[in-house]
């Protein structure tokens, strides 16, 4: 069965239409990347899957509950669902270490030394140890970004996604986090990742979905997406502006 | 902000404010139901309890008018009616005896809303007042007179006022009289007895009409002014009741003709007014410009004033809080009705005078059989005014928290309610902190005007000094100095606040 599948998922702000119809399903322990222009509706697409932009119609199902139904518990279905955004977003107020320990604390029930030391077990993963008692003002983007990676994964989740993880990166630091996110993917996570990063999608997502205008035009594997004797010609257009 | 409620939450909020106006009204409709009902049957059963000692005879008066009411170095009250009306209660068989500060103003209407049993204030017997409240038989007799500097010689008789400054106090028989008897004199209106004399010995007015017992004392004690022309009135001083009140004033009126037959009444009297038999001027007494034994024979109740000012400081203080709180999460809600009564909350206090909003609270709210304690009035007011600028530092904090730590605290599984308590708000509370310490500088600020309801706190505590010494210019000063000390102090403690929190910036 499909961890998550979308039924003809529409997303209108004002008269704009973002999404026009998506229908997407990704099975466990997959790797979906998630790419295509900029303004297509990829970060859209990816929100509506936890809801953090609400469907204008259309079914969002999970872990065989449907989000959409006003009776379902949004929160605990939220924290099986990891998601990585391009901003970080860490809790400005806490460390590092607090900031992967509060989410276990608060929405799982841990305690605070369980929380604790899973959290320092995925720092050690992320490689951040060392800066565990660091507020997020006192960190590089490249270091904020695997910490939210450890906030996200430090909640045992089944699926995990990525709005453009390395976007707000600098260059150098970039590879830091897709190591990261390879090791996460290998070991057998369920991910969808919005990316722009070419050589990671061809590299290691099972599946490329490529979404412009507001629908998914093309979803094949990488081998095949990339391919020179790829003929879809938004594909191509967009290969050539990219590549 | 989109998803930090839920619509269950919602619901949950609206009911909760449902309630909590379902258990004020209920609370007031208590209140009212113990209010005695005014029947003499149960007005008379008061005049018992007094006498057992069960209940207190409250009395207001306004002691800044020396010799029927001051205050002494010590605090206490003193003078002709304190004297009078303690003799009297203890001829009644009265036990207790609780004396209350009070603007000559507020005097009637504190005896309408049931705040005080008696006036006594040198209050004058008027038709006008009668209507309001029932008077005792005479127990002085007063009248107006003018009073002008020692050194003027131009105001002879009540016609010379045309066209000059008159200084009255406010809510007195003066004002009324000189309206009706001297149109032609502009009136000077001051808060109290001691400003009424110094605006004539300060230029501020060329005369005062006020009682001449008082005008005299004021000769005898500073001089500097002089009594001319006859007395323009020949009214009585009387006590004041509350209407239905019969039986107390009944039981007055025969103590006090008990008083004047054994003597007890002329022995007051001489020791009151027995020096005001030598009218002549006494020229101005010499006085330094600052005297700091104003502030130093007084420190008890200064202190005393302090420490009231800093609990109406630190309770209001809460309270602005805990309402700013409300208002600014009312102001995000993204249910309609309660984001108009944020907004209206902030419109209307915003909108109108602290001072009108104070005496609305205290001295109408009673008229719905809501009556409050003063410090507790006095309190509320300051919470409710200071917390609708609270409102909008509140929300304006929230919202310029990064939308994407609500969107991560989510991600995540949080409820909003988490994510408010351990993300939003201490973010938002840092940004607060200087907003926060600027309006509770402000607050401070406005603690003195709760003295108009009758809190003995710094500023009321300096006025009753003030009215004793006359000397408005060292403790007005003394005090300035006081509350700069306090803001500063505030600021000092928002200051400090902000820096230790901000680590994480």
């Amino acid at each position: 069965m499909a961890l998550l599948s979308t039924t003809a998922i529409t997303k209108t702000f004002g008269t704009l239409n973002v999404l026009k119809g998506i229908d997407f399903t990704i099975e466990p322990g997959e790797v979906v990347a998630v790419i295509g222009p900029s303004g297509g509706g990829k970060s859209t697409f990816l929100r509506c899957l936890n809801l953090l932009e609400i469907p204008s119609s259309g079914h969002v199902v999970f872990d065989g509950e449907d989000l959409l139904n006003p009776n379902v518990d949004l929160n605990r279905l939220r924290s099986r669902m990891g998601m990585v955004f391009q901003q970080f977003n860490l809790f400005h107020n806490l460390t590092a270490l607090r900031n992967v320990m509060l989410p276990q604390m608060n929405v799982l029930g841990k305690s605070k030394a369980d929380a604790e030391a899973h959290a320092m077990e995925l720092l050690e993963k992320v490689g951040m140890t060392h800066r565990a008692g660091a507020y997020p003002s006192q960190l590089s983007g490249g270091q904020k970004q695997r910490i939210a990676i450890a906030r996200a994964v430090a909640m045992n989740p089944k699926l995990m996604l990525f709005d453009e993880p390395t976007s707000a990166l600098d260059p150098e630091v970039v590879n830091d986090v897709l190591d990261v996110m390879t090791d996460l993917a290998q070991q057998g996570m369920t991910m969808i990742v919005v990316t722009h990063e070419m050589g990671f999608a061809r590299k290691v997502a099972d599946r490329v979905v490529f979404v412009d205008g507001g629908v998914i035009a093309a979803d094949m594997p990488p081998e095949k997406f990339f391919a020179d004797d790829n003929t879809h010609p938004r594909v191509r257009e967009f290969l050539n502006k990219v590549l | 902000m989109k998803t930090i409620f839920t619509r269950r939450r919602f619901w949950a909020f609206l009911f909760a404010l449902v309630l909590l106006g379902i258990t004020g009204v209920t609370a007031q409709a208590a209140t009212a139901a113990t209010t005695p009902a005014p029947t003499p049957a149960v007005t008379s059963e008061k005049l018992a309890a007094l006498q057992s000692g069960n209940l207190t005879l409250r009395v207001g008066t306004d002691a800044t008018f020396p010799p029927f009411e001051f205050t002494d170095a010590n605090g206490d009250k003193m003078g002709f009616d304190i004297d009078l009306v303690r003799a009297l209660a203890k001829q009644t068989g009265i036990k207790n005896v609780q004396f209350i500060q009070m603007p000559f103003g507020n005097i009637v209407p504190a005896l309408q809303a049931n705040q005080i049993d008696v006036g006594a204030s040198a209050i004058y017997i008027s038709a006008e007042r009668a209507k309001a409240v029932d008077f005792s038989d005479v127990y002085y007799p007063g009248g107006l007179s003018i009073f002008v500097s020692d050194k003027n010689t131009n105001v002879k008789s009540l016609a010379d006022l045309a066209g000059k400054k008159v200084a009255v106090q406010v809510g007195t028989k003066s004002v009324e009289w000189l309206s009706q008897n001297q149109p032609k004199a502009q009136l000077v209106q001051v808060q109290t007895n001691d400003q009424m004399f110094s605006s004539v010995k300060l230029g501020q007015a060329d005369a005062v009409v006020t009682g001449q017992p008082g005008g005299r004392y004021f000769i005898v004690q500073q001089g500097g002014l002089k009594q001319v022309g006859e007395r323009l009135t020949n009214e009585n001083y009387g006590y004041a009741f509350q209407k239905p009140d019969t039986a107390i004033k009944d039981s007055f009126n025969s103590a006090l003709s008990d008083l004047k037959a054994n003597g007890g009444y002329d022995k007051l009297t001489a020791k009151w007014f027995g020096h005001v038999a030598t009218a002549a001027p006494v020229s101005a007494k010499a006085h330094g410009l600052i005297n700091i034994s104003s502030i130093t024979n007084s420190a008890v109740p200064l202190w005393n004033g302090f420490v009231t000012t800093m609990e109406i400081i630190g309770m209001s203080l809460v309270l602005s809080l805990c309402f700013g709180m409300l208002g600014g999460f009312a102001k995000l809600s993204k249910i309609t009705p309660i984001r108009w009564l944020g907004t209206a909350y902030v419109s209307v206090i915003r909108g109108t005078p602290f001072i009108v909003q104070l005496f609305l609270i205290y001295f109408g709210l009673p008229q719905l059989g809501l009556q409050l304690q003063p410090l507790v009035a006095g309190v509320f007011a300051l919470g409710l005014y200071s917390g609708s600028y609270v409102t909008e530092i509140v929300r304006g904090a929230i919202q310029s928290v990064d939308k994407g730590q609500m969107e991560a605290a989510r991600s995540c599984g949080m409820s909003s309610g988490s994510a408010l308590r351990h993300i939003i708000v201490p973010q938002a509370f840092l940004r607060m902190l200087p907003p926060l310490g600027n309006e509770f500088v402000s607050l401070t600020k406005n603690s003195a005007l709760v003295s108009f309801v009758t809190i003995s706190e710094l500023f009321l505590v300096g006025q009753t000094i003030i009215s004793r010494t006359f000397d408005a210019l060292t403790v007005y000063i003394f005090i300035g100095l006081v509350y700069y000390v306090i803001t500063n102090i505030i600021g000092f403690i928002a200051n400090t606040l902000e820096k230790k929190m901000a680590v994480y910036l």
